[in-house]
């Protein structure tokens, strides 16, 4: 008896600490704007964000902002999928919970084309007279973020797809980054020592593999569709870029077929790797001493020969369904000034305004600038479609399962193309 | 005489009336959390099962929604992919679960002979269910990373894996390891809960059979086959069941492990549903898939459930 | 017989080595997890695996006092904590309900309890946020504790159920007798006596809560954003802070463990009493 008093003790205990919580949450939910009375409403911006070394930068400068305008901003930091999924749960029930938000040029069919749910950025600044310096930015830039000609998302990180490698590596066997697929595929091989690798690739079945290997269709001179719309993945050029990837899972360390845009960072800073491509947002955790092993020892070339590139920026688009739009345009002017980007380049960002990235000064002090600034033009949005995720998700599978073995490069591209044209077909 | 036939008409008589006033008070206690239930669930599963039946985009509302009965559940049904889910599902299913029952099994049996530090080991046990499965999805590839994991390092060392062992493919890049690699994160997870589960049915055994057994010189894996496995029947039934119904809705480890790869060797049920509802937001497959897959968990947890439910009666 | 007891010391002492082993290598990972929130990113990336080594804490300040995971921790608390009254309170009075009544439907009813247990999350969520939007309590407390005590109410009414059918009825009885009403015996008796069933339901409520992903990505925002789902702004495109995930890890499970610790004893009781009998 005395033994379950004292265990009736505990859940007593339990129960009492629990009530108090529960008090605290339900006078806590009391308060917040959904019931209709927001304080402020035009001195509060609810952000929502992905974390990268860049956008990580950007949120320790917030309070700045704040000082400078009073305007508070809550920053809703999570995984990447989770975002996009709060985003289109969002703009679809029209709750506005969110005023500025992470936007790429492949989620604009959505956004825009399905849920209409951003503002067209640059109209509204006109409205309030607010100068964005779109100027400053590159056409073809601005394109990437645009739907029917109209400008939804102010860029903020170029992220473009970049050849690095390894200079010391280079040097001591007397070779140059390459410059077209050809020169790029016999360096990789010639430096395949293990345990350093000629390259790694981004091969997991996703966005990754996808990502990845679209450069090469491209470079190989192929092209995801024909001028009317309609998908060319089983053509000798896919075929030949698909080849090429898995010849570069020859030279690449294990595990390559299910390496994300993280491993592939953190392989070329620990030194496993002579070559690699990145993406150019990876660019900080290259320079930052307590991840990088080859800080001084790497450089950027644009990815070898003269076709487009994939482009994975990301840009600040506004909450069409916002509460608080003034203030939300406050921060995306501030966020994508050129002052703000330009304090975020010696962390190693791809800054998108043209002042910065051609400013000779800064690009002998940050060497990167100068083969981004080559590379941007020709890095373009590689699929503008609403099915943009049913497409990814289709190739991307038979890709992975070609670099794995499970598919011959012609049969994947073979099924790829199939089911492309059912997704078209039925959207 | 009187008094024999009195008892027999009067409990009659009482028990129809105790009957209702029974169920009356035993309706009153359940009644909060079925209205609670009911309240928040309600909604969810009406319009789960009412968009289940309609052509639909979540991400598309200018697209609409038209009712097209069955129809989704026609193409799901028609759909390999969903087909091939399943299937890695089912494998999955059996292989953790039936690890994890025999591996629980046998450290329950371990614990039970145990003389000292019982309490700090079972504590220690249930640390890797108290972890966040995304976390612990994450941890385990960062473990089996063929480069730099722990796990993986000492793998290749004993020769099971890398350059020229018995599995010389990558671990998570490999169908059939990637596979397996799942299955032990599952089993390292959730082996712990079966074996105390175990644990506690062992404690709860009677002792005479024992001691009649060692009486009659029975070995001890005849003990084990004739009188602890049968005596365990209904915890194992409780064990199973539990982690059935969680293992058939793997996600979080998939998710953060291969993302369904490699070639979609890894992609479960749940994930595929997560994939067409979740991302591309095809809300009207989606449902159909979810009511598919919950009617085939439900019908075999009401298989065992049954089982249960007789156990206890003749118990 | 005294060989007999020889032999069983002798096993005893066997297994409890034995015991201690498979242990220690189911929790070799955790070690391993402890470990990694204690090193810079380049010592966890060392080959062969650093075992031994100068540990830090930075991870853990810069998880907590920067990256503000102090707050999520308190929103995973308050949640779970929530959810455990809830879900206790109904589940007990509805197990109970199911435990010592006979009524037309009772099996049929406890079955679709289990429903509320076994559906995918994901399923639900979506029509539970449109409903949210509607009634105005996204990214509430109160919403989240709703959402996590259906499945914990399920699960606790299954658990208590088992754990009533050990308490006598003959001394509920006598204390109605005594003049005592229905409610009055279930509070002072029957869920007195089922206490540390109490308790190890509690432990299984809180781990459900505190884990839930699908739920809380979904109908959490600013105010409610629980661990789960903070955890993914670790995974960064240039590279994963495994010492800050390891970091939120541990300082995940340290409050179940050690609340699991307190219960422990009763846990293991709880369940011989309940599941299994």
């Amino acid at each position: 008896m005395r033994k379950l008093g004292r265990g009736f003790r505990w859940v007593a205990v339990l129960a009492a600490l629990a009530s108090v919580a529960a008090g605290c949450s339900s006078s806590k939910s009391a308060t917040p704007s959904s019931s209709g009375v927001p304080v402020k409403p035009s001195r509060t911006v609810t952000f929502l964000v992905s974390s990268t070394p860049t956008v990580d930068n950007l949120l320790k400068m917030i309070p700045q902002f704040t000082q400078q305008t009073g305007i508070k901003v809550n920053v809703v930091n999570i995984g990447y999928d989770a975002m996009t999924q709060k985003e289109t749960l969002d703009l679809r029930s029209q709750t506005g919970s969110y005023d500025v938000f992470w936007t790429e040029g492949t989620f604009l069919a959505r956004y825009v084309g399905q849920l209409n749910g951003l503002e067209p950025i640059q109209e509204y600044a006109a409205t309030q007279h607010v100068d964005l310096g779109t100027s400053d930015f590159p056409q073809t830039l601005l394109g990437n973020f645009s739907y029917n000609n109209k400008l939804y998302a102010m860029p903020f990180e170029n992220t473009l797809m970049m050849a690095a490698s390894r200079t010391d590596i280079y040097k001591g066997a007397g070779l140059t980054p390459a410059t077209s697929l050809a020169d790029y595929l016999s360096n990789v091989s010639a430096l395949n020592k293990p345990p350093t690798y000629g390259t790694e690739i981004m091969g997991q079945q996703g966005e990754p593999v996808f990502y990845e290997w679209v450069n090469w269709l491209w470079g190989e001179g192929g092209s995801l569709f024909d001028s009317s719309g309609k998908p060319t993945l089983n053509t000798p050029e896919a075929i030949k870029a698909t080849n090429d990837l898995v010849t570069l899972a020859k030279s690449a360390p294990p595990g390559v077929a299910n390496f994300s845009w993280d491993q592939a960072a953190s392989s070329f800073a620990q030194g496993q790797v002579s070559t690699a491509v990145l993406f150019s947002d990876q660019t900080p955790g290259l320079l930052d001493p307590s991840n990088s092993n080859v800080i001084g020892k790497w450089q950027y070339t644009p990815f070898p020969g003269t076709a487009n590139t994939a482009f994975g920026g990301y840009a600040w688009a506004m909450n069409a369904y916002s509460k608080n739009k003034p203030a939300a345009l406050a921060f995306i002017q501030w966020a994508t000034s050129a002052k703000t980007l330009a304090a975020l380049v010696p962390n190693g960002s791809s800054p998108p305004r043209t002042s910065i990235q051609n400013d000779p000064s800064l690009q002998a002090k940050y060497p990167w600038l100068k083969p981004e600034g080559e590379a941007s033009s020709r890095a373009v949005v590689p699929i503008s479609n609403a099915a943009y995720f049913d497409l990814v998700d289709a190739l991307s599978t038979d890709l992975n399962a070609a670099l794995t073995g499970s598919k011959t490069p012609e049969a994947a591209m073979a099924d790829a193309q199939t089911q492309w044209e059912q997704i078209l077909s039925s959207s | 005489m009187q008094q024999a036939a009195a008892p027999d008409l009067a409990p009659r008589r009482r028990s129809y009336a105790a009957r209702h006033r029974e169920a009356l008070t035993g309706l009153s206690f359940i009644a909060p959390a079925a209205g609670f239930l009911l309240a928040v669930m309600g909604f969810p599963l009406l319009y789960l099962l009412r968009h289940s039946m309609n052509a639909e985009d979540f991400a598309n509302p200018a697209g609409g929604a038209r009712f097209i009965g069955l129809g989704n559940y026609g193409r799901v049904l028609h759909t390999p992919e969903f087909w091939q889910s399943t299937l890695t599902t089912g494998k999955i299913v059996v292989l953790a679960v039936g690890l994890e029952f025999l591996l629980g099994l046998g450290l329950a049996m371990l614990l039970q002979r145990v003389l000292v530090g019982r309490r700090i080991l079972v504590a220690v046990m249930l640390i890797p269910a108290m972890m966040m499965p995304i976390a612990v999805g994450l941890m385990w590839r960062y473990m089996l990373d063929d480069n730099y994991g722990m796990v993986a390092y000492y793998l290749n060392k004993v020769g099971l894996t890398g350059a020229g062992g018995v599995f010389p493919g990558s671990i998570l890049g490999t169908a059939h390891t990637a596979l397996f690699s799942i299955v032990l994160t599952d089993v390292w997870e959730w082996t712990p809960f079966m074996a105390l589960i175990l644990l506690a049915g062992l404690q709860s055994l009677p002792l005479e059979p024992y001691e009649a057994a060692a009486v009659d010189g029975a070995n001890a894996w005849q003990e084990f086959r004739r009188i602890t496995l049968p005596l365990l029947r209904s915890a194992i039934t409780v064990a199973l069941l539990i982690r059935i119904a969680d293992a058939m809705r793997i996600l979080d480890i998939v998710f953060s492990m291969t993302n369904g790869g490699p070639a979609n060797a890894t992609e479960t049920a749940q994930f595929y549903t997560y994939k067409t509802g979740f991302e591309q937001f095809h809300t009207g497959l989606a449902f159909a898939q979810v009511v598919i897959v919950a009617s085939v968990t439900i019908g075999v947890c009401a298989l065992i459930f049954r089982q249960v439910d007789s156990d206890r009666r003749h118990a | 017989m005294t060989t007999l007891v020889r032999k069983r010391r002798r096993a005893g002492a066997a297994s409890t080595v034995a015991a201690f082993v498979a242990v220690g290598i189911l929790s070799a990972p955790v070690l391993w997890t402890i470990g990694t929130s204690l090193k810079t990113k380049v010592q966890a990336w060392a080959l062969p695996p650093k075992w031994i080594f100068t540990p830090t804490l930075t991870n853990y300040h810069t998880v907590l006092f920067q990256q503000g995971f102090l707050v999520y921790l308190k929103n995973s608390a308050v949640i779970a904590a929530g959810t455990c009254v809830v879900a206790l309170t109904l589940g007990s009075l509805a197990a109970y309900g199911f435990e010592r009544f006979r009524f037309r439907g009772r099996k049929g009813v406890f079955f679709a309890f289990l429903l509320a247990y076994m559906l995918p999350e994901m399923a639900i969520a979506l029509p539970a946020y449109l409903l949210a939007v509607q009634f105005h309590i996204l990214d509430t407390y109160v919403l989240l504790i709703a959402m996590h005590a259906t499945f914990a109410t399920a699960f606790a009414t299954w658990m208590m159920r088992a754990f009533f059918k050990e308490v006598p009825r003959e001394i509920e009885e006598s204390a109605m007798a005594d003049g005592a009403t229905r409610l009055g015996a279930f509070l002072r008796i029957s869920l007195r006596l089922a206490a540390p069933g109490l308790a190890a339901t509690a432990v299984f409520c809180l781990i459900f809560s505190w884990n839930d992903f699908p739920y809380a990505l979904v109908l959490s925002s600013l105010r409610t954003e629980t661990l789960p789902v903070a955890v993914g702004s670790l995974k960064s495109p240039a590279g994963t802070a495994w010492g800050g995930i390891m970091a939120v890890t541990v300082v995940a499970f340290l409050p179940t463990v050690i609340f699991a610790f307190i219960v422990q004893k009763w846990l293991v009781r709880g369940l011989t009493f309940g599941a299994v009998k």
